[in-house]
């Protein structure tokens, strides 16, 4: 009778570890990489527990400082979160898809993921690709009135698992934001 | 009976010798594991000729505690924005204690270097640049000490004054005679 009472709380502890070890384990890092003649580099790496503790004052300069524009106009938070509704719940589809002489841009839902990347052949011809999962979005637009919850983004990334979101590269620089479960530098 | 005496007696020197030795060694690697533990250490190396070297090691607590001898009167205002995040850098802290070591920070240019890291459980923030290396190294709970001292401070020190007034306004110089 004994064998199982040891058994449950054994498999439990088991299936449960992968996620401790992705919350406990899961480091932001953030690369960028100058180019030219004295380019600078500048590399951080902060595990997500700390960036957690930081949150609230994000939030607070959020609140003193950020405001939300698109194009040439300025957006509430209710405006974009009623546009993020409506692509969060959407099947996986491409939304833009604009091929010009000076620049491509493909915006799309793939897999749980808002895609998009943006191809500038312009001066600087820039290249950017950027994938972020929609639970983070969702957390991010989830706190009250005009407030981002940075916390609840935060909670939302270190569930999501590791990844790259962000890659910039443009004739000037390079930048890359991943979060993956090493503390060491690149 | 007389050797018998001796030797008990040389017995007990030799174990009061041991003992002295063991209480010393015992105190001194107390002393030093308190000093890692507690003391900031900052190096600066000047380069050059005639570069200075300062070696200044500041124990973290002792700062701390010296602060609560100075009169009230007396006491450096606390920004009040600054003493609203001192419970959010508390936690912060908390979480940089409680993570494994790993370079935080690091910026790499043609004539400098910066690095912020956490090595053998202290925060270490080492900066290179054409005029001198610089090595600052906190002990482990020191970024969380700090922030109470702060915390102390802001509940404390007097308020900040009030911003001065605004010079009023020359008055209009009178229109001369005759003007129209």
């Amino acid at each position: 009778m004994k064998k199982p009472v040891l058994i449950v709380p054994a498999v439990a502890a088991l299936l449960a570890l992968p996620a401790l070890a992705s919350s406990a384990d899961s480091w932001l890092h953030v690369k960028v990489q100058e180019k030219g003649a004295k380019a600078s580099t500048v590399r951080v790496n902060l595990p997500l527990s700390v960036i957690e503790k930081a949150a609230p004052l994000a939030g607070n300069e959020w609140q003193k400082h950020a405001k939300i524009e698109a194009g040439d106009h300025g957006m509430s938070k209710d405006q974009l979160k009623a546009m993020w509704a409506a692509v969060r719940d959407s099947e996986d589809a491409e939304f833009v898809r604009v091929e010009g002489t000076d620049e491509n841009v493909h915006v799309a839902k793939l897999k749980g993921k808002l895609v998009i990347h943006v191809d500038d052949k312009g001066s600087k011809n820039e290249k950017v690709a950027i994938e972020l999962p929609m639970e983070v979005a969702d957390a991010l637009l989830s706190g009250p009135g005009d407030q981002l919850d940075f916390a609840a983004a935060i909670e939302a990334l270190k569930s999501h698992g590791h990844g790259q979101f962000v890659s910039v590269n443009d004739d000037d620089s390079t930048v890359r934001i991943w979060i993956d479960g090493h503390n060491g530098t690149e | 009976m007389r050797n018998r005496a001796a030797t008990v007696i040389l017995i007990v020197i030799g174990a009061m010798i041991a003992l002295a030795v063991n209480v010393t060694l015992f105190a001194a690697v107390v002393t030093y594991r308190a000093y890692r533990q507690g003391t900031a250490v900052v190096q600066v190396q000047e380069k050059g000729p005639d570069g200075v070297n300062l070696w200044i090691p500041v124990p973290v607590s002792l700062a701390g505690a010296a602060m609560r001898f100075i009169p009230k009167q007396d006491l450096p205002p606390v920004d009040p924005q600054v003493a609203a995040a001192l419970p959010t850098l508390q936690e912060i802290a908390r979480e940089l204690d409680r993570m494994p070591d790993a370079v935080l920070v690091e910026v790499e240019s043609a004539d400098e270097w910066v690095r912020i890291s956490k090595k053998d459980g202290r925060l270490v923030v080492e900066v290179d640049d054409p005029d001198a290396r610089v090595h600052v190294s906190l002990p482990p709970g020191a970024l969380g000490e700090i922030a109470s001292h702060l915390s102390w401070l802001a509940r404390q020190a007097p308020p900040a004054p009030p911003a001065p007034p605004l010079p009023a306004s020359p008055p209009a110089a009178p229109a001369p005679a005759g003007s129209v």
